[in-house]
């Protein structure tokens, strides 16, 4: 009877995240609703930072909503694949729209560098919820810019940089066992980066796999995160 | 590039009314003036009855009743909506499962929640962009114009490269029906030995099956399951498949394994049914026709058959457990005891659905007549059950149209069950007559039939119809006449063979001396057959070669009179 006690989870989750997601939804356009009211030159800074942390709160709940919803489906072998060819540069402008609330908030440029033909192979929504959070945290840690980019080879490179700190020495080592990032006396929880590589995994073509990779070598001498799609 | 919603008319479709609000209010700086707002699917389709509307934007979860799947689908089925109209579907959920779904009728786009101003913007101005380019080639191909579209498909890959996928994917479409199944065999195959994408393997499977090479079929099938383990529409191919090449069990667990993934859908559970019946396994069969009730409830393509199938089902499993060579067998499997008291309060419930759901034509009305006979009988309540049984004869003798070939098997297996094996033969030598070209109906038929002879018609039928062709393609229609006679005496209640006959005898009259007697005859053929009426496929040849018929014969009278 294993299957139905499955099943009734399987409900619960899904029901109970399409809940959650009305309250995200609902809050982020009343926010937006509150603020179209108000006069924006007579708007402080300090309200224009706090609605930017709201934003960026609301959607890290929701991301880390779809993140949860989609490993717990990967472990049951119930996470629809469907990889697609897919327009990398109109991939990017949706990303830019997604956060655009963000991006003004905090004042961060966001510049997509892509030939507006390449087209990749992927599924468009899963590689969607693992770039929306490393976008955010990019804008999170960045000090004015950052910049999408995608270099095809034998692979599909798609990368985030930007301006800030970069990444912590320790993560990078950790290449391969995001696992182990999960930290609760930093708060890093490590999910988006776990998530980015199971994704990047499933993503396969000729006997290989995709895989994720970090520096803080890239052309704004901030962080750079990197998910290689072959 | 500014998208512009002034005048456009817009209706949202949200059952959560906090939300529907603040997405009207998203849509305000667009230049979005007129925007409706309905909280359910039944109002929904009441707006569009009354309204075109332009962009549909909807729930996908719309509460108890339709969701927004069964609403788009309701809405293209009813051609409700424009061939214009820009549908998006809001969900909650990653939309991957969404696009993976084994549907008919797909929204022109996607979006998730939760999702802002500018994202949606870019998402209606990306769907109407697609709409435009495709909306003609859409347009031949709903009306099955195919080699028109693949004309028009050239051209747009030529003007629009960014939709190559899209035209690829309606060529491959439009050459199947065209029987060019080599050619877009080669197209798919060019897809996918560059990246496997699902959609293209899966179209590689059905060509396959299409040319009748099952293997290589139920290999890609097995591949695409593979790689793609929540690509449900490939574990109902599969099935499919495995099921022609007389695999029924393995086909019964494939779809096990389907609907465990994806049980919402009404024909998978059908098909899933109508296995389990060719297994014996009623457990499984009453159970799959059950959810086919269930998910179908608020769907448009519900129909009276799964409520009939599921009576079937029930009363045989109360066949199973009361016949004594299964009882032990039974106990073994420890099956559920079927409850007769509880069986019968079911029985009595779907029926009435039946009655109040369905249009009361006579076939509806013969079917639930055996469904019920037959399973007052399985109770032991066999007087009833032959009263029942009569009046079911009653109305079959009285039928105004032919029966389908699925309602002739299901009322022929039901009789057959009860014992009732003259009427169950009348029934299938009659459907027989009528769907002798067929063969899977024609198995299936006769299975049903003590009498091999029914197998030997066919056969002779079918031959002599392709030998009429051929003489009739060479336009010798004096051959072709004395052929396609022959095949309607072998098959006369049977339609597009009498239609052949007639347009045959037609074509006879333009270099015949005796016209009259010729027309004569095509008349005595056509009063022959029952009326069809619309919507059955065979309606417009129907009309057309009657309309014809009468005015050449009304001529004919004519001039013999003025001579």
């Amino acid at each position: 009877m294993s299957a139905t006690k499955d099943d009734i989870f399987n409900l619960i989750l899904a029901s109970t995240v399409h809940d959650m997601k009305n309250s995200l939804s609902m809050l982020g356009e009343s926010l937006n609703v509150i603020l179209a009211s108000v006069d924006q030159d007579k708007l402080n800074s300090d309200t224009k930072a706090n609605y930017g942390v709201v934003q960026y709160e609301s959607s890290r709940v929701n991301n880390s909503l779809m993140q949860l919803l989609a490993l717990y489906k990967l472990e049951n072998e119930q996470l629809p694949f469907n990889p697609n060819y897919v327009n990398v540069n109109d991939f990017f402008e949706e990303q830019r729209l997604r956060q655009l609330h963000l991006l003004e908030a905090k004042n961060i440029e966001c510049e997509i560098d892509v030939d507006e033909s390449i087209e990749a192979v992927f599924d468009e929504c899963l590689l969607s919820t693992v770039l929306e959070n490393i976008i955010g945290n990019a804008i999170r840690y960045s000090k004015s810019k950052i910049v999408l980019s995608c270099v095809q080879g034998d692979t599909t490179n798609i990368l985030v940089l930007d301006d800030g700190p970069g990444y912590p020495g320790n993560m990078i080592e950790m290449a391969g066992s995001y696992m182990q990032g999960i930290n609760q006396s930093t708060g890093s929880t490590g999910l988006g980066l776990f998530f980015a590589q199971k994704i990047a995994d499933i993503h396969s073509h000729k006997g290989k796999n995709g895989s994720v990779h970090l520096s803080n070598d890239g052309a704004l001498s901030g962080g750079t995160f990197e998910i290689r799609i072959p | 590039m500014m998208l512009s919603l002034a005048k456009k008319k817009i209706l949202i479709v949200e059952d959560f009314a906090e939300f529907a609000r603040s997405l009207r209010a998203m849509l305000h700086p667009m230049g979005a003036t007129e925007a409706t707002i309905v909280y359910n699917a039944q109002d929904a389709i009441e707006a569009c009855k009354s309204t075109k509307f332009d962009i549909i934007l909807s729930d996908y979860n719309l509460g108890p009743k339709k969701d927004g799947q069964q609403l788009l689908e309701e809405l293209q089925h009813e051609k409700l909506i424009k061939s214009s109209c820009i549908f998006i579907m809001i969900t909650a959920e990653n939309t991957t499962s969404m696009v993976m779904a084994a549907v008919e009728y797909v929204p022109d786009n996607y979006i998730a929640k939760p999702f802002n101003g500018n994202l949606l913007q870019s998402r209606l101005q990306k769907a109407m962009e697609k709409k435009e380019a495709l909306l003609e080639l859409n347009r031949l191909m709903r009306n099955k114009q195919w080699s028109e579209a693949l004309e028009r498909i050239e051209e747009v890959i030529q003007q629009q490269p960014k939709f190559k996928m899209s035209c690829l994917r309606a060529k491959i479409e439009a050459l199947k029906n065209l029987k060019q199944l080599d050619a877009g065999l080669k197209i798919a195959k060019e897809i996918t030995s560059v990246r496997t994408i699902p959609w293209a393997l899966e179209a590689i499977g059905e060509l396959y099956y299409l040319k009748k090479e099952y293997q290589k079929s139920v290999d890609i099938f097995n591949q695409l399951i593979q790689e793609f383990p929540m690509s449900v529409d490939g574990y109902d191919w599969l099935a499919k498949v495995q099921r022609v090449m007389g695999m029924t069990k393995e086909a019964q667990l494939t779809l096990e394994d389907a609907v465990k993934r994806s049980p919402r859908v009404l024909q998978r559970q059908k098909m899933l049914g109508l296995i389990a019946e060719e297994n014996h396994d009623y457990d499984t069969m009453s159970k799959a026709y059950r959810n086919a009730v269930k998910y179908g409830e608020h769907s448009s393509f519900c129909s009276a058959d799964e409520y009939l199938q599921l009576t079937s089902a029930i009363s045989n499993q109360i066949r199973n457990t009361t016949s004594e060579g299964e009882k032990e067998q039974q106990i073994e499997k420890s099956s559920p005891k079927v409850d007769i008291k509880k069986s019968s309060a079911e029985v009595s419930r779907i029926i009435e659905s039946v009655t109040k759901k369905f249009p009361k034509s006579q076939s509806n009305l013969l079917r639930c007549k055996v469904a019920e006979s037959s399973f007052l009988n399985a109770c032991g309540k066999t007087e009833e059950a032959d009263i029942l049984v009569k009046q079911a004869i009653e109305i079959y003798q009285k039928l105004d149209q032919q029966l389908t070939e699925a309602d002739s098997l299901a009322i022929a297996k039901s009789l057959t069950d009860m014992g009732q094996t003259e009427f169950a033969e009348t029934v299938v030598k009659k459907a027989a007559e009528q769907h002798f070209e067929d063969n899977q109906f024609i198995i299936k038929a006769a299975k049903l039939c003590s009498q091999p002879e029914i197998l030997q018609l066919c056969k002779k039928a079918s031959r002599l119809n392709m030998l009429g062709v051929e003489h009739f393609e060479k336009k010798d229609f004096s051959n072709a006449a004395k052929t396609f006679e022959q095949v309607y005496e072998l098959a006369p209640s049977h339609i597009n063979m009498a239609l052949n006959y007639i347009q045959t005898l037609l074509k006879l009259t333009q270099s015949s001396d005796d016209k009259s007697s010729i027309l004569k005859t095509a008349n005595r053929v056509l009063n022959s057959i029952p009326e069809v009426k619309f919507p059955d496929p065979r309606f417009e040849r129907y009309k057309e070669l009657k309309r014809l018929t009468l005015l050449l014969l009304e001529s004919s009278e004519k001039n013999s009179k003025g001579a």
